[in-house]
C-alpha cells in the first residue's frame, strides 16, 4: 500500500479521529489549529481558527454538525463542523485534556487538568440547538482528594456512564447521572494516554506509559487481554473489521534525536486480539506515533506522529484475506 | 454553470507543452500511451513513453457522505482549488505490511542493526571478534593456513592421519573434520552430512512454505532460513532423505525462480 502523507500541521499531532461514516477525519495537534481532511484521498477541507495553545482532543458528533475541541489555552471550542464556523468558548481554569460527544449529540464533556490549584474535572455540558442559547457546564465530576487526575474520559453505553482513565494507570467508571464512583481497577501504572471502545462498547482497549496495552470488559473492569510491549504506548486502537488490534507508540518524545528510528519502535504494531500475539508492523513516522484511528469500515486506519504527518493507510486486499494460523 | 465554447478552445497555461510534441494513444485494453519529448538535465531531448491504465472505482456512499463531498473549503484551505493539494497531502512511498502468524517477524526486524556490532564480526584466522584485516596473527598464521588447505585436499583424496601430529596446531574449524574424516563409517557429531542448502528462494517465502516443500521428503533436524538472502539449510535425519530431497528439488521451479539446492558446504568434499 502507499500511505496518504498529510503535513498541514506543522507541529507534532495530538489526536485523530473519523467521523461515525468515515468519510472526514479530524485531526489536532500542538499547533493551535484543528484540522479536517477527506480520508479517502487526504484531501484537506477546512482548518478550525481560533485556539491559542495547544490542542489536545477533538470530538465530532454523530451527525457531523458539531466539533468540539479542548486545548491548552485553557478554553474548550465548539464549532461547526462543515464552515469552521466557531460557535462558542467555554472558559475554563486550566487546560482542557479530553473532551467527548454523548451517544445522541445532545450532551458532552470536557476534561480540565489539575493546575494552579484547580483539581481535575470533569464538566457535562448540554449542547443547544441555536448556539446563540448555548449555556456552560451544568455539573461536574471532581477527582477525589488523594486521587491522581484524569487523563482521558470517554462515554460507556446508552450514556449512562462515563470511563476515565487517570494520570497513575487507574480506570474508573461513574455513573454519568449522579457522578458517583461505580468501579475501579488499577492495572496499569502509569498514565492512560488512550482508550478506545469496541464498536458495540462492551469492552475497551487503554494504552498507558507503561508500555502496556490492555482489553478491559466494561462491566467488570476485567482485564480480558494483555499486549505487552518495550516502549511507551500512546495509541491503540480495535478494528472494527477484523480480529486485530493495532498499538502505537515508541520512545519518550523527549529522547527522540538521540535515538535511531529502527530502535525506536516507531511501527504501527498489528497484534491479533485474540491470541495476543503480533502479526505485523507498518513503519513510516520517524518519531513516536501519537495516535491512531480505525476507519469504521476496518478497511483503512490513520496515524498521527511526533514528527507531525498523518499518514492515511488504505490496507491491500491481502490484509483481508489474511488467515492467522489457529484460524484456519 | 454554461460554458462557451471560446472558454474551451483556450487551453489553461499549466496545460501548454511549448514546443515539444506530446502523443497520446489509447490501446483496446484502456492503457494510455503518452509519448513525450523534453529537455532533460544535460540538456539533451529526450523521449519519454509513459504507459498509463485509469480505472474507475465506483463506491456506493451514504447521503451523508455525498453531500459532504460537495463542500466547500474553510479556514487555511479557503483559496484552494477542489482535490488534494501538493503542500498539504502527498502519496508516500511504497510501504508493505506483512502478516504474519509467526511473531517472530517482529524481533527479526532488528537483525541487520545487529550485525555491524563487533560482537558478530568473526577474524576468519584467529576466530576473535574484530575484522580478518586487522587480524593480529595474520602475518605470522597466514602460511600456517596455506599448509593447512593443502594438508585437507592430501586428505580428501586419501584418507591418512598422518598431519594429525600431536601437538601441531589445527585451525577449530578443521578440528571438527579431522575427526570425522578419519573414518568413512563414523557418524559425524553433527548431522552435518544431511545437510542441504537450497538457494534462490523467493523472499515471500515464508517458513511454513518450505517446511511444507521439504516435508515430504522425510523428517527434518533443522531447517533455517534466511529469508532475505534467498537460501536455507535443512538438516534431515536420514541421509538417504537429503538425497532423494536434493535430487528433486534441484532446478524445481518454486514461486517464480529455480531452486538451486546442493550439499551444504561443510561436507561438499
Amino acid at each position: 500500500m502507499r500511505p496518504i502523507l498529510l503535513n498541514g500541521h506543522t507541529r507534532s499531532l495530538t489526536k485523530i479521529k473519523y467521523n461515525r461514516e468515515g468519510d472526514l477525519l479530524f485531526s489536532v495537534s500542538k499547533d493551535h489549529t484543528p484540522t479536517v481532511w477527506y480520508s479517502h484521498n487526504g484531501e484537506r477541507l477546512g482548518t478550525y481558527e481560533g485556539h491559542n495553545g495547544t490542542c489536545w482532543d477533538i470530538d465530532v458528533n454523530g451527525s457531523t454538525t458539531r466539533v468540539l475541541t479542548g486545548s491548552g489555552d485553557n478554553t474548550c471550542r465548539l464549532w461547526e463542523a462543515l464552515t469552521g464556523k466557531e460557535l462558542h468558548v467555554f472558559e475554563t481554569r486550566s487546560a482542557v485534556r479530553s473532551v467527548a460527544f454523548a451517544f445522541g449529540d445532545e450532551e458532552a464533556i470536557f476534561v480540565t487538568d489539575a493546575t494552579m490549584g484547580n483539581k481535575s474535572t470533569i464538566h457535562f455540558i448540554k449542547i443547544a440547538e441555536n448556539p446563540q442559547e448555548q449555556q456552560g457546564p451544568y455539573k461536574t465530576i471532581i477527582v477525589n482528594d488523594g486521587e491522581s487526575k484524569f487523563s482521558i474520559a470517554r462515554w460507556g453505553y446508552l450514556n449512562k456512564t462515563i470511563v476515565a482513565g487517570h494520570d497513575d494507570g487507574t480506570i474508573s467508571i461513574y455513573d454519568a447521572e449522579t457522578g458517583k464512583l461505580l468501579r475501579k481497577a488499577k492495572d496499569h501504572t502509569s498514565t492512560i494516554q488512550d482508550l478506545q471502545f469496541s464498536t458495540d462498547l462492551s469492552y475497551f482497549i487503554t494504552a498507558s506509559k507503561d508500555t502496556n496495552s490492555f482489553i478491559y470488559d466494561y462491566d467488570t473492569l476485567k482485564i480480558l487481554k494483555r499486549y505487552p510491549t518495550e516502549r511507551p504506548v500512546n495509541s491503540a486502537a480495535i478494528s472494527p473489521l477484523k480480529e486485530h488490534i493495532i498499538l502505537g507508540g515508541g520512545q519518550d518524545a523527549m529522547s527522540v534525536t538521540t535515538t535511531s528510528v529502527t530502535a525506536g519502535k516507531f511501527e504501527v504494531r498489528f497484534f491479533h486480539k485474540i491470541f495476543q500475539e503480533e502479526i505485523g508492523r507498518v513503519k513510516g513516522h520517524f518519531g513516536p506515533i501519537n495516535t491512531l484511528a480505525f476507519h469504521p469500515s476496518g478497511k483503512s486506519f490513520a496515524s498521527g506522529g511526533e514528527d507531525g504527518y498523518i499518514r492515511i493507510h488504505h490496507l491491500d486486499p491481502d490484509y483481508f484475506t489474511f488467515k492467522y494460523d489457529e484460524e484456519e | 454553470m454554461p460554458a462557451t465554447d471560446k472558454e474551451f478552445a483556450k487551453p489553461s497555461w499549466g496545460d501548454d507543452v511549448d514546443d515539444f510534441e506530446q502523443d497520446t494513444e489509447k490501446d483496446e485494453d484502456g492503457i494510455f500511451t503518452v509519448v513525450e519529448e523534453k529537455v532533460n538535465e544535460d540538456g539533451k531531448k529526450v523521449k519519454v513513453t509513459r504507459k498509463i491504465k485509469k480505472k474507475l472505482v465506483k463506491e456506493a456512499v451514504s447521503h451523508a457522505v455525498a453531500e459532504r463531498k460537495k463542500l466547500k473549503k474553510f479556514g487555511a484551505s479557503k483559496n484552494d482549488p477542489s482535490g488534494p493539494q501538493e503542500d498539504t497531502t502527498n502519496i508516500s512511498e511504497e510501504i508493505i505490511l506483512k502478516l504474519s502468524s509467526n511473531n517472530k517477524e517482529g524481533i527479526k526486524v532488528e537483525e541487520p542493526k545487529e550485525k555491524a556490532t563487533p560482537s558478530n564480526i568473526v577474524c576468519r584466522y584467529c576466530k576473535g571478534d574484530h575484522w580478518t584485516i586487522k587480524c593480529p596473527y595474520k602475518n605470522t598464521m597466514l602460511p600456517e593456513r596455506n599448509k593447512m588447505s593443502e594438508s585437507r585436499e592430501s586428505m580428501a583424496s586419501s584418507v591418512s592421519n598422518e598431519d594429525a601430529k600431536p601437538g601441531k596446531y589445527i585451525p577449530p574449524n578443521l578440528r571438527n573434520r579431522m575427526g570425522s574424516g578419519r573414518g568413512e563409517g563414523e557418524k559425524p557429531q553433527y548431522e552435518e552430512e544431511n545437510t542441504i542448502r537450497i538457494t534462490n528462494i523467493s523472499e515471500d517465502t515464508t517458513d511454513r512454505d518450505l517446511n511444507e516443500l521439504i516435508r515430504r521428503f522425510g523428517p527434518t533436524q533443522r531447517v533455517f532460513l534466511k529469508r532475505d538472502k534467498g537460501f536455507a539449510f535443512v538438516t534431515f535425519v536420514k541421509r538417504e532423505d537429503a538425497e532423494r530431497a536434493l535430487n528433486t528439488l534441484n532446478g524445481y521451479g518454486y514461486d517464480s525462480l529455480i531452486l538451486h539446492v546442493e550439499w551444504s558446504n561443510r561436507n561438499r568434499n
